[in-house]
């Protein structure tokens, strides 16, 4: 056997020293392992596992051609770890202050507030980071610190330029975020809100800063490019995200996307070790929602309303446009409005301002209402055009239910509107020209039951189920006949003894626009994926058909001589300040009196119709021989600052359906309908012209 | 020298274990490196997703700034603002055409390479003897 490369004295030393040094390892196992054991055990907690929360951003919401009606704006939430500061950096904070526009003593007593005394602790947080009104509660990613219960620390994604942040060490509902407290009951403030809209621009220039402690958070913040277009439809989101009203809350299932998640590791300065990431799960941003709104056509609709309001100073109105052809909504503007970036800024008594009355209030329609006994008359083949009614009458005896138990009785009949007296009308006339005594007798000859039938037929007394009205959209008033008085017959064809929205009376005369069928009021057109997919389309939805499409048709030449010739002749009709040149209008002037509290001698109160304030309204269509929009206008109040006589919707109504639709038409190219005009026939039918 | 067998054994024993602490150490080396690696790579990964998440937000905020820009209450400020005199047009100003455009455009186009008027013709006519 060989002897080796070495003594037998070396090899023994050798191998001692390599005992020596497992020995030494094994020792400085022991050290780490018990002596050392707590402080590492605390360094090993810092550096735990935590689940890193991705916000999705919420989808968009476009107008019919594209334009973006709302979107989400990402933006920094700046805050400060006031035990992280260093004096050194003091000489920045003027430069800070001046970067995120807040005075330097606010920003200085924000970063000098070290503690929360348990006495403030008792008392909502004031002064410390009261950037806002109200804080952001989802500030871009949280973080979510699994060796504490709940939440324990949020921040944003790292920046991405290479000298990373530390993760801010919490964002919550709150302005602050403390520690434990200490003997004293005070908390460590770790994190107080300095700012919650700086721009990715002004963050940069901040971090050049370098002052330490400063950290960012990214986060979506709503925002609608259009201010106040459209605020009703479009509704908002909350300063916590939480989606209120309008197409915000009822689309919010489409909008709000899926948040992601990440489960990692941080190390000791709350850095993310990446290459401990064992579960991903990425953030699914939320669906964008197309409109059938055009912001064009809304645009028009509010200019309508600005002016509308400097004129008249009316206690609201509502401006509907649509297409008859698929009840698709084009614009749906009221006054008051709101501006849907300040929405906080109303005030409390203007709140009101907040509500789509075109869904959430009710009014009587007056003379618009008439459609429906003419309608229901025509469509029974009780009348046609041509049939004459005495509307001179004050009474009349009619054979009709009381109380549930027919019965012939002696009604009387409703007043003509001040200055009308007539003789023998036809039905065109008395659509024409308004007549209240020629609408109850159709209502009569129609009879109780089937005029509530064709009323709750046209979508009176029931929920459109339009989406912005939300829960609070109403049914209207529309009693069942077992309830009408004994003058209900003939003051409900008239449009009173009913209330309805502006939505079902837009919705209504759409039956007669669209050929007799009702169809469903609708604003969302399109769902598309965040890469521009569709994901669903929405189509015109029928709910019933109401009347014939002969009577819809024979309605339309009815409704067109509305417009006809000018007001005040005596065969003129009442919306002639409609009439657009060179096209065919249809359409109704309704003057409802609105009901007020009146006080009897006996100290009751009662409702009485008033003679000084009323509704004012013209709901329409044009061209007449084929529909393609429609447009309600109804203006709640007028009378303070309307001439003498002129209260009517035939006088403030009708201008305005004139002057958007006269805007429409370029911008939609519709054109007149050629082919034989309307009016010829109506007079080979009977016509008293 | 006098050979032992304790020799013999701690000989071979030394030169495995030299041998099995450079493998394990390479092995361990090897494993910190890739790791090393991993992490360099994971970061990276972190950053580069962050910084599309950062274009996409720049994007975001850019998208939002254009639309306020087109807000139609906005364009007409601008209107007034820098003069532009720009009104939607009126009814009158549109012209529609009830033909078909390109053959409109076509005949407007043509219409004077050829006198469409009626042009009189003489023919002489002889008489023959």
């Amino acid at each position: 056997m060989s002897k080796g490369f070495a003594s037998s004295y070396r090899i023994v030393l050798l191998a001692c020293l390599v005992v020596a040094s497992f020995a030494g390892l094994a020792a400085r196992l022991a050290w780490l392992q018990v002596y050392d054991r707590d402080e590492l055990l605390e360094y090993v907690e810092k550096a735990h596992r935590q689940i890193i929360v991705e916000t999705a951003r919420r989808g968009d919401i476009l107008d019919a051609r594209g334009n973006i009606l709302a979107t989400s704006r990402p933006l920094i939430v700046l805050g400060v770890d006031p035990q992280s500061l260093v004096p050194e950096d003091e000489k920045k904070w003027p430069q800070l202050a001046a970067l995120i526009g807040r005075p330097l003593p606010e920003v200085t007593r924000i970063l000098t507030t070290r503690f929360q005394s348990a006495a403030a602790q008792a008392r909502p947080p004031e002064g410390v980071g009261s950037a806002g009104p109200a804080p952001a509660a989802n500030p871009g990613s949280l973080v979510f610190n699994l060796s504490v219960p709940g939440i324990a620390v949020a921040g944003g994604q790292p920046a991405p330029d290479e000298a990373q942040p530390p993760e801010p060490p919490a964002a919550s509902a709150d302005d602050t975020v403390t520690d434990d407290p200490d003997s004293q009951g005070n908390r460590p403030i770790r994190w107080a809100k300095l700012s919650d809209d700086v721009l990715e621009s002004t963050y940069a220039e901040i971090l050049k800063l370098g002052i330490r402690g400063i950290y960012g958070s990214r986060a979506y913040r709503r925002a609608y490019p259009d201010n106040g277009l459209a605020s009703h439809v479009i509704g908002y989101v909350n300063r916590d995200e939480i989606p209120v009203t309008g197409m915000e809350a009822y689309a919010d299932f489409y909008l709000r996307g899926q948040a992601g998640w990440v489960e990692s590791e941080k190390d000791g300065r709350r850095q993310e070790l990446a290459q401990f990431r064992s579960r991903e799960v990425p953030a699914s941003d939320g669906y964008t929602v197309k409109l059938s709104i055009d912001a064009t056509v809304q645009h028009i609709v509010e200019e309508e309303l600005d002016f509308l309001a400097r004129k008249y100073q009316p206690e609201k109105a509502t401006i509907i446009v649509s297409d008859p052809r698929t009840g698709f909504i084009l614009a749906l503007g009221n006054y008051p409005s709101f501006n849907l970036n300040a929405y906080n800024l109303l005030p409390r008594d203007a709140q009101g301002a907040l509500r789509n009355i075109a869904a959430t209030d009710e009014y009587e329609p007056g003379s618009v209402f008439k459609i429906v006994a003419t309608a229901g008359a025509l469509n029974e083949g009780l009348v046609t055009p041509s049939t004459t009614f005495d509307c001179s009458l004050e009474k009349i005896d009619y054979d009709g239910l009381v109380n549930g138990v027919r019965k012939v009785r002696t009604l009387g009949l409703p007043r003509e509107n001040v200055g009308d007296h007539f003789g023998r009308l036809t039905v065109a006339q008395i659509i024409g020209r308004s007549s209240n005594k020629g609408a109850a007798q159709l209502g009569m000859l129609l009879g109780e039951q089937r005029f509530y039938d064709y009323a709750r037929a046209f979508g009176f007394g029931q929920v459109t189920n339009f989406p912005m009205g939300g829960d609070k959209e109403i049914h209207g008033d529309l009693a069942p006949v077992d309830r009408w008085d004994g003058l209900t017959i003939t003051r409900m064809p008239m449009g009173q003894s009913v209330a309805v929205t502006p939505l079902q009376i837009h919705q209504a005369m759409g039956v007669i626009a669209s050929g007799g069928v009702l169809l469903r009021p609708q604003v969302i057109m399109q769902v598309l994926d965040p890469s521009g997919g569709l994901v669903y389309s929405f189509r015109r939805t029928e709910v019933r058909r109401v009347i014939s499409e002969e009577t819809a048709r024979t309605m339309r030449l009815l409704l067109s001589r509305v417009t006809d010739e000018k007001v005040g002749t005596s065969d003129g009709g009442t919306g002639a300040l409609a009439a657009i040149p060179g096209f065919d209008v249809a359409g109704k002037t309704g003057t409802g009196n609105k009901l007020e509290p009146v006080t009897l001698p006996s100290g009751k109160t009662v409702l009485r119709y008033s003679d000084k304030h009323h509704v004012a309204s013209f709901v329409g269509f044009f061209p007449a021989g084929d529909p393609q929009v429609a447009i309600s206008v109804i203006v709640n109040d007028a009378d303070a600052h309307a001439p003498a006589g002129e209260i009517t919707g035939g006088f403030v109504a009708a201008p305005s359906f004139k002057h958007i639709g006269e805007q429409l038409i370029p911008y939609l190219d519709i054109r007149p309908v050629s082919g034989p005009p309307l009016r010829p026939a109506l007079a080979m039918e009977g016509g008293t012209r | 020298m006098k050979n032992s067998t304790a020799h013999a054994f701690v000989s071979p024993m030394l030169v495995y274990s030299l041998v099995a602490i450079g493998f394990t150490g390479t092995i361990g080396l090897g494993t910190v490196w890739t790791r090393q690696q991993i992490s360099l790579v994971a970061n990276d990964n972190k950053v580069l997703a962050a910084r599309i998440a950062d274009f996409d937000r720049r994007c975001d905020e850019t998208t939002a700034e254009i639309a306020a820009a087109q807000d139609p209450a906005s364009l007409q400020v601008r209107n007034l603002q820098w003069h532009l005199g720009l009104v939607p047009p009126g009814d009158d100003q549109v012209h529609r055409v009830a033909v078909d455009p390109e053959m409109r455009l076509a005949s407007k186009r043509n219409g004077g390479l050829f006198d469409d008027r009626g042009v009189a013709v003489t023919f002489r006519v002889a008489a023959q003897p």
